[in-house]
């Protein structure tokens, strides 16, 4: 368990009121793939949404978006605006179907925005400038990593609460579309402390050259959702 | 990924004479057509020229590796340039063997490839098998010129599904990448990366109890609208296999997981049938090795 922001209420504060699903990033209104699995009735309880979260987590965001948080929070801490680029280019590359980039820039942008808005971060300006220039497309990833250095959040605390996020906004898409009830899905995001705090370390410690993705059925799933003929999700 | 180079890949004195394989090629505009030059290769990779299977100006390369298979620390390393307005496809002779490693050393697969303005790279290899208790690192690299076109296939095995009781997913260790840029910026990378025995072990589930993972990706500054459902439409239905297409951009990609290695290289083909027309204008064909 990282604890490198421990000890400072407003930082818990922000974590809390980031990594929360009404903060307004849009992240609710994506399955990246899930749904293609809900359709076809591959997941179908809570059992094998659970299991199909894990692996998600495990093998799919930990090692590329909860690694590349770890490294955007380390470039924005030495003002390496250029490493910070990069990074969202390859993070944008690592994701192969269409609607999945979509989602990580789409949410990416609009985290930057909100937090402009109320957090009113200043040092996150040469980013949402790069953004606006089309230097780079704001992956969630690159802009969560920065944004928590911003406030002055430890690394370790800030890949927690990104991992965290996304599976609770991936649960709650889950219990929207099988569904599931509340207190299953809470269940669910509690059985995966272990999984999000042993990742959370595992994303810090990952290199650049390790980013990746293992999951080609749900890279399949995510592009077979472009397709599905009811959706309720962006992705 | 670093962007790989255009300048050939100079040979290390370090490297051992038949365990680090390498070849420089480039393929140029001369008579009217794309010609092939070889400009060094070390063994085990052999210099076997080119043909024009498809009767017209572009080249078919087969890559020869006559060392069989990759035993332990093993390196073959492949470097193209293509020059501006060249055409050519790359294909090998055969599947890429890794065998066991048991002294915990790792064997390279390397293939970087630098397609100039105005040029087309088919690059169509045979899939990767990793075998059981090999260590097997393979990189991928494609540096695109943005006017450039180009349709490539990555495919990689769970193993020798058929040796004895079966070896699937046994290897212990296997990063495979394969990377494409435009005009010096990212389009795709997709890199896998497995190297402790809870990845390795989850790939059976990850990839949908398949075993056999395959892409293809299509790139044309001018690829029309529409076509990646005409891809859709080919690959849907091939027995064994799950597969999805999408578009991002002048990107098509192809994602396909089979149960066998027939299924995987009937969808591949199904797919370049359907892009070959838009990026090089002419149908696909079956690439004859023998």
């Amino acid at each position: 368990m990282t604890t490198d922001s421990a000890g400072s209420p407003d930082r818990l504060l922000y974590l809390l009121q980031v990594a929360n699903a009404s903060f307004p990033t849009g992240a609710f209104n994506h399955s990246y793939g899930f749904e293609t699995w809900i359709d076809s009735g591959a997941l179908d309880d809570a059992a094998s949404f659970e299991g199909a979260c894990r692996d998600w987590l495990r093998y799919a965001v930990i090692p590329t978006d909860g690694a590349a948080a770890a490294h955007a929070h380390r470039h924005a801490t030495a003002g390496e605006l250029d490493a910070l680029l990069a990074l969202d280019a390859i993070v944008g590359a690592l994701k192969l179907s269409r609607e999945s980039r979509e989602a990580s820039y789409k949410t990416g942008r609009a985290l930057l925005a909100a937090h402009r808005d109320v957090f009113s971060a200043e040092t996150l300006a040469p980013l949402a400038e790069a953004m606006r220039d089309g230097r780079c497309e704001g992956h969630q990833a690159v802009v969560f990593g920065a944004a928590a250095q911003a406030q002055g959040i430890g690394v370790g605390d800030a890949v927690l609460a990104f991992l965290h996020a996304g599976l609770s906004n991936l649960v709650s898409v889950g219990a929207r579309l099988i569904p599931l009830g509340q207190i299953e899905s809470q269940r669910i995001v509690r059985e995966a402390w272990p999984l999000l705090t042993g990742g959370a370390a595992e994303a810090c410690a990952m290199e650049l050259d390790a980013l990746g993705s293992a999951t080609a059925g749900l890279d399949i799933a995510s592009m077979r959702h472009e397709r599905l003929h009811t959706r309720l999700c962006m992705s | 990924m670093a962007e790989p180079s255009s300048a050939p890949v100079a040979p290390d004195p370090e490297w051992i004479v038949g365990k680090y394989a390498l070849m420089n090629v480039r393929a140029r505009r001369r008579l009217g057509r794309t010609e092939i030059d070889p400009l060094c290769w070390r063994i085990p990779f052999q210099w076997q020229g080119y043909h024009y299977q498809d009767h017209d100006d572009e080249p078919f390369m087969l890559i020869v590796n006559s060392g069989g298979g990759f035993v332990e620390g093993d390196v073959a390393h492949f470097h193209a340039e293509l020059e501006p307005g060249t055409r050519a496809l790359f294909t090998t002779t055969a599947s890429s063997k890794f065998y066991k490693c048991p002294d915990g050393a790792v064997s390279r697969e390397i293939t970087d490839l630098h397609v100039g303005a105005d040029a087309l790279l088919e690059f169509c290899p045979d899939e990767a098998i990793p075998f059981a208790r090999s260590r097997v690192h393979r990189v991928n690299r494609i540096a695109m010129a943005p006017s450039s076109r180009l349709f490539a296939t990555d495919m990689v095995s769970a193993g020798r599904v058929h040796y004895g009781d079966g070896e699937v997913f046994r290897f212990h260790h296997l990063v495979s990448e394969f990377g494409i840029t435009i005009g010096g910026r990212r389009l795709a990378l997709d890199r896998l990366v497995a190297t402790d025995p809870e990845t390795i072990a989850a790939l059976e589930r990850l990839w949908q109890g398949r075993r056999h993972m395959a892409t293809a990706f299509g790139y044309a500054p001018d690829l029309p609208a529409g076509v990646e459902d005409d891809v859709h439409d080919a690959i849907a239905g091939i027995d064994g296999t799950e597969a999805g297409v999408t578009r991002i951009g002048e990107l098509v990609i192809v994602r396909i997981l089979s149960a066998e290695t027939w299924q995987a290289h009937e969808a591949l083909f199904a797919a370049w049938g359907a892009l070959r027309p838009a990026i090089a204008g002419k149908r696909a064909r079956p690439i004859l090795k023998c």
